[in-house]
């Protein structure tokens, strides 16, 4: 009876324990509910209304809104005296290191609303880890819901020879033309995503699942070893900022999808004004089929290129001495370089 | 080494079944391998550093001893504070003193920008640089017989729980340990068990955690709100705290698994109800060894009272300074000396008695819980000299305080200090009216084992996340 009553102390206390400490990486948000969901037409997307906090090269703290993206919540219905431009692309128009308010869509408003006052609206559609297909999916099927007049489309090197991991709805060819493939929802994956939802709004299941990433990528044993790790196993090559982000190049596996995809936006411009933003440099074949698709780009590469050549390095964060996204600095330059842009085409 | 690492854990593990097993005069050398190891672990260089210093004061100390000649003792001691001073002197403020010379001798049109030297900051320096000057102290002042051997001598200044941040202890207390070293009772494994693991909690679930938001904001004050400024202060007061006092647990805690019984180095200062009670509370093993051997040997409160404020004054300028070869540190040292002057005039004569347990008792709670607030207050208006790099940085964020801009996420900041705090204070709560630091052993031992297993699980998983952040006081 005695042990009875130890073992049942012993776990009743483990229980409490692990309420508390939910509870304390909440509150202090040390670690925070996963703020992410999926929607069969729209795949991975925010959930609305959810509190963000991310630590990483920078700092962020803000919210998804409550139509399920990041910024100022302006409602799918857009008055006619209203001028709106989406911003689609990946974690670098995301942005979750620096708050809302030094976001470049921040500084990109702002600057417009000088012009043309409280008529502008600039949403922020940026998804973290996406790749041209499921970023087209998500203008489609998300953003155009929105009403955009202009799309900013924001593409790099990484558009291409990166795979979107998480599951999505796809564009794939069928016959002569493009269509959107949603079969993954009915995927194992996602019937086990569906079924363990509840886990990831625990505060801990976030720790939980990114050591179980730092294993499977083999980094703990430098972490675990330290310095005796570098004497033995000798200290790997840095990575640059691109390749942290993105991983080693991959190849480009989806080139036919993505000509498609090209040739879709294209025809899309008819009817909505894109402009494709290059975020740097993409392979050749792309950025003449975007030209002859008659797609206006931007250079932001060639801007950002510029700055490194006078010595500012855009990727870099002093607080961490990191590289990585664009740090808050770049974000000031980038917004004010698009407002002065697209002044002249409002 | 730090000790919120895997390779700590590790290197514990491998020490501690080794030392079990070894006889007394095996487990001195091994120790003293061990703790080289663990400083080297930096850089090897450090340890000729930490050589140095221990062949220079166990001569010097023994020589004193064995001297009857006042003035030799007095030139012996000479050379022990020239040799001790002379090294921390070199490695921690040379460039402070350079740069300030050279940025004053612009004025002038000189520049003097080459005396800057590219030297690094041994960690630790300034801890085991006190500790092995009060050692040679005290055998000046004839209160202390030197060392049986220069392997006891060897440990006491190399220890490895307490080497890089303290408690700073006095030979008196941890020499004698040293020279009958043995393997710990079972209350100090109980003890030390615990002391760890509440230790690692506050380091890396309350301590680094916070620093993950004050780093950014004091990095671009200009970005943030003055509420978000606000909440970067109050966090990194319970950063600080947290960070060093759960380092002092650990160190604690680690001697005890050794058989060795380090002082307290923190009485859970943040409740305090006065500037003059944080310093009978906060960094006891520092502020008691400028007490010893600054503040008295200034003169003390024996001569007066403008004296006194001056002895006061000059003790927390140099406390400062010790903190950090930066103006920023000094002027926090200024601030302490102010605020201690200006309470001893409000005192009149009165004494300060750390006990606020008594006030609790008196039920005389909402009078308390005002005090403690605006000590906090106070305390918060210094440590923002403490975190700051620079005097601009810190008189921005002063004045940016009172725009009264709240941000985006008002009650959220508030939550997020709120629930960092409730833990702080809690834990403080538990040692004030238990008396115990390690007070979890007060509860049966299922529950017991359960909370402990329960704090390593996530404490373990945390350091998973990053690499580990060193402590604050590591670069003092």
């Amino acid at each position: 009876m005695n042990i009875i009553s130890k073992i049942l102390k012993f776990f009743v206390t483990v229980v409490l324990m692990a309420v508390g400490f939910e509870m304390f990486l909440g509150a202090t948000e040390i670690s925070m509910p996963s703020f992410v969901d999926y929607y069969k037409e729209v795949g991975r997307t925010f959930k609305p209304n959810t509190d963000i906090i991310a630590f990483n090269e920078g700092f962020y703290l803000g919210k998804s809104n409550e139509y399920g993206y990041l910024g100022p919540a302006y409602p799918p219905e857009k008055p006619d005296s209203v001028v709106r431009i989406v911003l689609i692309g990946d974690s670098f128009v995301e942005g979750m290191q620096l708050f809302e308010r030094m976001h470049f869509r921040s500084i990109l408003e702002n600057e417009l609303r000088k012009l043309f006052g409280d008529k502008v609206q600039v949403l922020n559609f940026g998804r973290a880890g996406s790749d041209l297909r499921s970023e087209f999916v998500y203008l489609k099927n998300f953003a155009y819901k929105f009403d955009p007049d202009y799309v900013l489309f924001f593409i790099g090197a990484s558009s291409f020879y990166r795979i979107d991991k998480n599951p999505n709805p796809l564009p794939v060819i069928s016959g002569d033309s493009l269509i959107i493939d949603s079969s993954y929802w009915y995927s194992k994956e996602m019937q086990e995503r569906r079924r363990y939802s509840f886990l990831r709004n625990l505060p801990s299941f976030a720790l939980i699942k990114k050591s179980i990433k730092l294993i499977k990528s083999g980094k703990v044993m430098p972490l675990i070893f330290g310095k005796f790790y570098d004497l033995f196993a000798g200290n790997p090559d840095e990575k640059s900022g691109q390749e942290m982000i993105f991983g080693e190049k991959k190849e480009d596996k989806y080139s036919e999808i993505n000509i498609k995809i090209i040739e879709e936006l294209g025809k899309m411009n008819n009817d909505k004004k894109i402009l494709v933003v290059l975020r740097d440099k993409i392979p050749g074949k792309y950025l003449s089929k975007i030209e002859s698709e008659g797609l206006r780009t931007v250079g932001l590469n060639d801007y950002l290129d510029n700055l490194k050549r006078k010595g500012f390095d855009p990727t870099f964060w002093k607080t961490t001495k990191t590289h990585g996204h664009w740090n808050a600095e770049a974000h000031k330059l980038i917004g004010n370089y698009l407002a002065k842009i697209l002044k002249q085409e409002l | 080494m730090l000790f919120n690492s895997f390779v700590f854990l590790i290197f514990l593990f491998v020490v501690l079944p080794v030392f079990y097993l070894l006889k007394p005069k095996g487990k001195k050398y091994f120790l003293v391998v061990a703790s080289y190891i663990f400083y080297g672990y930096w850089d090897w260089r450090f340890t000729l550093l930490i050589l140095l210093s221990t062949v220079i004061d166990y001569l010097v100390g023994a020589k004193i001893y064995s001297t009857q000649n006042e003035r030799k003792r007095k030139n012996l001691l000479l050379i022990s504070l020239a040799s001790n001073l002379g090294i921390l002197g070199f490695f921690k403020y040379f460039n402070f003193f350079t740069d300030t010379f050279a940025e004053l001798s612009k004025w002038f049109g000189y520049n003097l920008d080459f005396l800057h030297l590219n030297v690094i900051l041994p960690v630790g320096i300034s801890f085991y640089t006190f500790q092995t000057l009060s050692y040679t102290i005290d055998i000046y002042r004839r209160k202390l017989e030197p060392a049986n051997t220069f392997l006891d001598f060897a440990l006491f200044v190399s220890f490895f729980p307490q080497l890089v941040a303290g408690p700073i202890e006095r030979a008196a207390n941890l020499l004698p340990q040293i020279q009958k070293i043995h393997n710990p009772d079972k209350e100090q494994v109980k003890s030390g068990i615990i002391l760890i693991t509440i230790g690692m909690f506050k380091k890396i679930l309350i301590g680094d955690t916070c620093g993950r938001f004050v780093d950014p904001i004091f990095a671009s004050p200009g970005s943030y709100s003055s509420l978000e400024l606000f909440m970067g202060l109050f966090l990194f007061s319970m950063q600080v705290y947290n960070d060093f006092s759960g380092y002092s647990h650990i160190a604690r805690g680690t001697a005890k698994l050794l058989g060795v019984e380090l002082m307290k180095n923190f009485e859970q200062p943040l409740l305090s109800r006065s500037i003059t009670e944080v310093w009978q509370r906060w960094h006891i093993s520092l502020s008691s060894w400028l007490r010893d051997y600054l503040y008295i040997p200034l003169g003390g409160n024996r001569k007066g009272k403008i004296r006194t404020y001056y002895n006061l004054m000059i003790t927390m300028l140099l406390g400062g300074l010790w903190h950090g070869a930066s103006w920023t540190f000094v002027f926090w040292g200024f601030l302490h000396g102010l605020y201690l002057i200006i309470h001893r005039i409000m005192l009149k004569g009165r004494k300060v008695t750390s006990k606020i347990i008594w006030e609790i008792e008196k039920r005389n709670l909402h009078k308390l819980l005002g005090k403690i607030v605006f000590f906090n207050l106070i305390w918060l208006s210094t440590l923002l000299f403490f975190r700051a790099d620079s005097f601009s940085k810190a008189f921005y964020i002063f004045v940016k305080f009172f725009d009264g801009s709240l941000g985006d996420f008002p009650l959220r900041l508030i939550k997020i200090m709120f629930a960092f705090a409730f833990v702080s204070f809690a834990i403080d709560l538990f040692e004030l009216f238990t008396k115990k630091h390690d007070f979890l052993n007060l509860l049966k031992p299922p529950v017991r084992y359960a909370i402990v297993l329960v704090t390593w699980f996530y404490v373990l998983l945390y350091l998973f996340q990053a690499e580990p952040a060193p402590f604050i006081y590591f670069q003092f």
